[in-house]
């Protein structure tokens, strides 16, 4: 008897906590279908701008957003297998490929960051010189300092390697890393490394406080960072939430989902321009 | 449960030929050739590990698989020996719960109504003189009681084959009495005893034939160690 | 150790965040050592009680198991339950279904070993018993796994600790959701890639706890015994 009781009270403790319920994020009257969810960088998801964001669109429309911040190659594919109702990517060629095989609805412009050049303050590749990005990328491989890249397929991985085909090399050799890992980890290794590596300015300027490298070069128009919204096509799945992530769409677009991204700031920098035009 | 009658009429009960039985490369038991009969009682003698456990062990069908031939009334051993005998440890293992829960549970696995088996296991314990156990827990009995209790297990269950490793080890002298009056009585009701043992006078008082064992050789004491030739 | 002393506060103070995050974490491995055990713990009974021809390579072939990355079980179970895949119309992808799938495989070849191994180290005797005493098979797994309840406890810990400590399967099929599918160890992976480390600290405490409480306790189960 006192076994039973025992084990009564143990199956039903473990019943109770494994019953807990989720914390709920507040929200008003939830549409019919109030999850979307959003395959994204981790540049967006990482800098905080998510976060900062989204909880205005639950409160304007009801709808939550589940987030899954991974590489832009993942985000498209996880699109491609209706795994995402919308994603939020920046390789624009990349998003265009998505389009044309049909695997999207509708893709708008959201905004964009640049991507910087990062480097050891002492600048062995002499990169405060540099003409242009290409230059500065030609001056790196031809210096023989480290250089650290994503490997990841991500938009900042597309960015860079065709910054490298324009400028005649490929990249190889004990000086190139390819980490295969998210932005913050490269940074983190470049500094560790003393190297040089290719960032999105919002990461940087979310972890630059915890890094002792600069910002070696900026402000070729080449690596101008453009961020796309594309909702995926529904007659891929039954199951994808159209109208959630069209809600989604649209808002972001919106004058005031434009405003918000404006004012979100790290350091009292603005790290996102919103650039939808309609 | 004794019902002899549909069985082959001069098959032994047992009947062993070129028998080998191996743990990996080492030959742990030989038996060239043996028969046992029905209802004999059959001692098994010699020194440790000399293979008499294995012997038990393997005419129980609880090891395998063996070279030779092993028949059992003159088939292959089956579910109708598993049916019909018990082999019992030397150090025998009660299981969780009181010695009626054990007893009771024995039944159960061979699916013996529960009405009937209240009567059983109480009759089992009472012959074997420990009705004072009957709610003890088990895990809290002497060397002795557990096998005492072990042996009455057993015989709830009804087995007329019992195999026993040393059924009168490390007991008290009281201990050892009760079991040798009740393996004498169950040899007077036709059981087949077959009991590995150092106890002397338990296989003098008990034993048609004896089975002398050295370094893994079975072999037919060359007396036939028959003492009692009335039978 | 100024990182740990942060840490702590973290955890002190009560941040909603990092609890919620731990009592999820909870919350699947339970509902996964549950899964994992229900059919691994028999699993291992039935190869330590069974005589059957397969068996030994059944036993390795669990053994091997043992070893496959959390991130292959991860894609494997991923290219099932994606929306694209044939288990797609369940829609676990990204949902706490789809990583208690995911850690219940992962875990289930670990309950096996451990019930298969740990009965191994059994006293042969309750085997032995029960097979003269005539119980079928069924009732000498059930009367096996009760005397050998210390084994199916240690069997179910180990897999609690492997599903509470997992990082691949959690990232890939959770999809490190916040509020929604965020672990423990998907949120020290992510702090940890983003230099926070003071909170990927703080909960690396909390699983530490756990693990020694795992540990602790499977002691006192084979003390028990």
């Amino acid at each position: 008897m006192n076994r039973t009781a025992r084990t009564v009270i143990v199956v039903a403790l473990m019943a109770l906590i494994a019953a807990l319920p989720a914390f709920a994020m507040g929200g008003k009257e939830a549409p019919a279908n109030p999850k979307v969810r959003l395959a994204t960088t981790t540049s967006t998801e990482n800098s905080g701008l998510l976060a900062y964001i989204l909880p205005y669109f639950t409160a304007d429309t009801g709808y939550t957003v589940d987030v899954v911040a991974v590489g832009t190659g993942a985000a498209l594919k996880l699109g491609e297998n209706a795994d995402a109702d919308i994603v939020l990517v920046h390789a624009r060629a990349l998003e265009d490929a998505f389009m044309a095989a049909g695997h999207g609805t509708e893709r708008r412009d959201v905004m964009y960051n640049d991507f910087i050049v990062l480097g050891p303050a002492a600048d062995p590749a002499g990169l405060a010189s540099a003409t242009g990005a290409v230059d500065a990328f030609k001056r790196i491989a031809a210096s023989g300092a480290g250089f650290v890249s994503r490997g990841d397929n991500s938009g900042t991985d597309v960015k860079e390697k065709d910054v490298w085909k324009a400028a005649g090399v490929s990249p190889a050799g004990s000086w190139y890393k390819e980490a295969g890992q998210g932005m913050e980890q490269v940074i983190i290794m470049a500094d560790g490394l003393q190297a040089y590596t290719l960032a999105d300015r919002g990461t940087w300027l979310a972890i630059k406080d915890k890094s002792s490298l600069v910002i070696a070069y900026e402000g070729d128009p080449t690596l101008f960072n453009p961020y796309g919204i594309i909702t995926v096509n529904p007659g891929k799945n039954p199951a994808i939430n159209a109208e959630g992530a069209r809600a989604l769409l649209l808002w972001i677009t919106s004058k005031r989902g434009q405003e918000l991204i404006a004012s979100f700031k790290v350091g009292g920098e603005i790290l996102f321009f919103p650039d939808y035009r309609p | 449960m004794r019902d002899l009658s549909a069985l082959p009429e001069n098959a032994p009960l047992f009947s062993l030929r070129g028998l080998s039985f191996r743990y990996g490369r080492r030959v742990a038991l030989r038996c060239d050739s043996l028969d046992i009969e029905r209802g004999q009682a059959v001692a098994l003698l010699g020194p440790n590990g000399s293979g008499k456990t294995t012997f038990l062990k393997v005419l129980n069908g609880l090891l395998g698989p063996y070279d030779g031939t092993l028949r059992f009334l003159g088939r292959s051993p089956g579910p109708a020996l598993r049916l019909r005998s018990v082999y019992l440890h030397q150090h025998p293992v009660l299981f969780t719960g009181t010695v009626r829960d054990n007893l009771a549970r024995a039944l159960s696995f061979r699916r013996v109504p529960r009405g009937e088996a209240a009567g059983r296991v109480q009759a089992a314990i009472d012959r074997v003189g420990c009705a004072s156990l009957m709610d003890r827990e088990a895990s809290r009995l002497s060397g002795g009681e557990t096998q005492r209790v072990a042996l009455a297990r057993a015989l709830a269950l009804g087995a007329d084959i019992l195999f026993l490793d040393e059924p009168t080890s490390s007991m008290d002298a009281a201990s050892q009495n009760a079991v040798r009056s009740v393996l004498a009585e169950l040899k007077s009701e036709g059981v087949t005893l077959i009991f590995s043992t150092h106890d002397q006078e338990l296989a003098d008082a008990l034993a048609d034939t004896r089975i002398l064992f050295d370094a893994g050789r079975a072999m037919p004491h060359p007396h036939g160690g028959n003492h009692d030739t009335s039978r | 150790m100024d990182a740990l002393g942060q840490a702590l506060s973290l955890l002190a103070t009560g941040d909603t965040e990092t609890w919620w995050t731990v009592g999820t974490t909870i919350r699947f491995a339970l509902w996964s050592t549950l899964f994992s055990a229900l059919p691994g713990v028999p699993l291992g009974a039935v190869l330590y009680l069974g005589r059957f021809r397969g068996k030994r390579a059944l036993a390795a072939a669990i053994n091997a198991s043992m070893a496959v990355p959390t991130v292959v079980i991860g894609l494997f179970v991923y290219s099932f339950i994606s929306r694209s895949g044939p288990l797609g119309f369940l829609n676990i992808m990204y949902e706490p279904a789809g990583v208690i799938l995911g850690q219940s495989l992962l875990a289930l070849p670990l309950a096996a070993a451990m019930t298969h191994t740990g009965l191994q180290k059994m006293d042969p005797r309750y085997a032995e018993t029960l097979l003269t005493l005539g119980a079928g098979f069924w009732r000498r797994l059930l009367a096996i796994l009760r005397e050998g309840r210390f084994v199916v406890v240690q069997a179910v810990l180990a897999s609690f600790g492997r599903v509470t400590g997992e990082v691949g399967v959690s990232m890939m099929l959770g999809g490190n959701i916040r509020w929604h599918t965020r672990t423990m160890t998907t949120t020290i992976a992510l702090d940890a890639s983003k230099g926070e480390f003071e909170r990927a600290l703080s909960l690396g405490v909390v699983l530490l706890a756990v693990a020694l409480t795992v540990n602790a306790l499977s002691h006192l189960a084979a003390r028990d015994a």
